[in-house]
């Protein structure tokens, strides 16, 4: 139970730097929000 | 035609995007190499494959679940278990027990293997040590490559940690992440944590089948007071102190150590409180598991040689002898081997009904001279 709840909440991070990569004026800002995406889809999927 | 002009907008947006997803995919490939387990070639006096679900259903299909290998003689004796991989980060326990896979013919009673015990614990790598992923031995049947693992359950089965981690059922206080040491754990229940399931599924293994003499091989750092040594306890130190006395006689020199009444979780120890076998656990000295060592990578799991712990040997503050030679692997592989047979030999000397015979498996100086690659 706690692993879904712990999973809902990297999904609701996923969803805030996907719609901050699309916002962010800045290519820089954009890139990084991109870049911080990584660790939060392999913790999504249960990678790393 | 809105649409379009919002992609074009967007382009750089969707190019990162891109470039995150394709270095996820990358890094999950690296991690996902980790889950996979090394190929092994059984002897093939191999009886048959079980699995720790078989004893705990809960585990199937789950990291924690892994093989037993079961050796059976011709002529009925004795149960005997060897467990390696408890904790993956010590590579002689089951490189002892992967060898032994490999080459062992039993020609009196059972012989069990389970060489993974912590299969979760082999699919993660500790953080911040700066560990190998993997080290390779070119062997007989090839090139062959095993993974260098965790103390600890990975966290992808079992978190958070707590602050204080309650051994059940002593309730004895520990370090928090003490709760993912599968030595730690025994002799877990049913419905607790991952680990102690895992544990319990041991507990259960020895008790349904009836293990005889059980043993856990473990390495410590050199620096480490218990290296070299063999635990045993109330139940189980006669036989140790005997085997000590002729390994002393091979001039393999092994420091006895009591299994503690008051340090629970440990197989040693629960296996004595909670099942008939009579327990042993064994440990060689590692230096990459020790932290004095200086640069840390697949050599160093092979070779053993580290220059500051040769420093540290000339200042006397090693519980071993080291000297220039290093701790090969096949150092601490053959002292596991030639221990475990000579505690099997003696055990099988005290309860002739329940003897076990083991043939096949090398002794510490065919070892030495042939190299843990003539068995691989």
């Amino acid at each position: 139970m706690l692993t879904i709840i712990y999973r809902i909440i990297v999904l609701f991070f996923v969803v805030l730097l996907l719609y901050d990569v699309f916002k962010e004026k800045k290519k820089t800002l954009q890139l990084t929000a991109a870049i911080s995406l990584i660790p939060f889809v392999l913790r999504l999927l249960m990678i790393k | 035609m809105k649409s379009f002009l919002k992609l074009k907008k967007n382009w750089f947006a969707l190019l990162s995007i891109l470039i995150a997803a394709a270095a996820s995919w990358g890094v999950s490939l690296q991690f996902r190499q980790m889950l996979a387990r090394e190929k092994l070639f059984p002897a093939p006096s191999l009886t048959q494959v079980l699995h720790l679900h078989d004893y705990h259903p809960a585990l199937k299909g789950t990291h924690g679940d892994t093989k037993i290998y079961r050796f059976e003689g011709k002529e009925p004796g004795g149960k005997v278990l060897l467990l390696g991989g408890t904790h993956p980060n010590e590579p002689a326990g089951y490189m002892s027990a992967y060898l032994m896979i490999e080459n062992v013919q039993v020609a009196r009673g059972t012989l069990y293997i389970i060489p993974r015990a912590n299969n979760s614990a082999f699919t993660h790598t500790d953080p911040q040590e700066g560990n190998p992923q993997f080290f390779t031995i070119r062997g007989k049947k090839g090139l062959r490559k095993f993974r260098y693992g965790s103390r600890d359950t990975n966290p992808i089965d079992q978190w958070p940690d707590p602050d204080i981690y309650l051994h059940y059922p002593s309730g004895q206080e520990l370090a928090g992440n003490e709760t993912r040491n599968l030595n730690r754990n025994y002799p877990g229940r049913p419905d607790g944590t991952f680990t102690e399931q895992v544990a319990y599924a041991i507990v259960k293994f020895i008790q349904s089948e009836k293990i005889d003499l059980a043993f856990d091989l473990h390495e410590a750092s050199p620096e480490y007071p218990v290296v070299n040594a063999i635990v045993s306890s109330e139940s189980s130190q006669d036989i140790a102190t005997e085997a000590a006395l002729e390994l002393a006689f091979e001039d393999l020199h092994y420091s006895l150590e009591p299994s503690p009444y008051n340090f629970r979780g440990l197989s040693h120890r629960e296996w004595e409180n909670y099942t008939d076998a009579l327990p042993i656990l064994m440990e060689t000295a590692n230096p990459i598991q020790g932290r004095l060592r200086g640069k840390t990578d697949a050599r160093l799991i092979l070779t053993g040689w580290d220059k500051m712990y040769l420093k540290a040997a000339k200042l006397g503050v090693l519980s071993v002898p080291y000297d220039s030679s290093g701790l090969p692997l096949k150092v601490r592989v053959g002292r596991h081997i030639e221990a475990f047979q000579k505690i099997v030999e003696i055990f099988s000397r005290d309860h002739p009904d329940k003897a076990v015979r083991i043939l096949n498996l090398p002794s510490y100086s065919e070892l030495m001279e042939k190299g843990i690659e003539e068995f691989f």
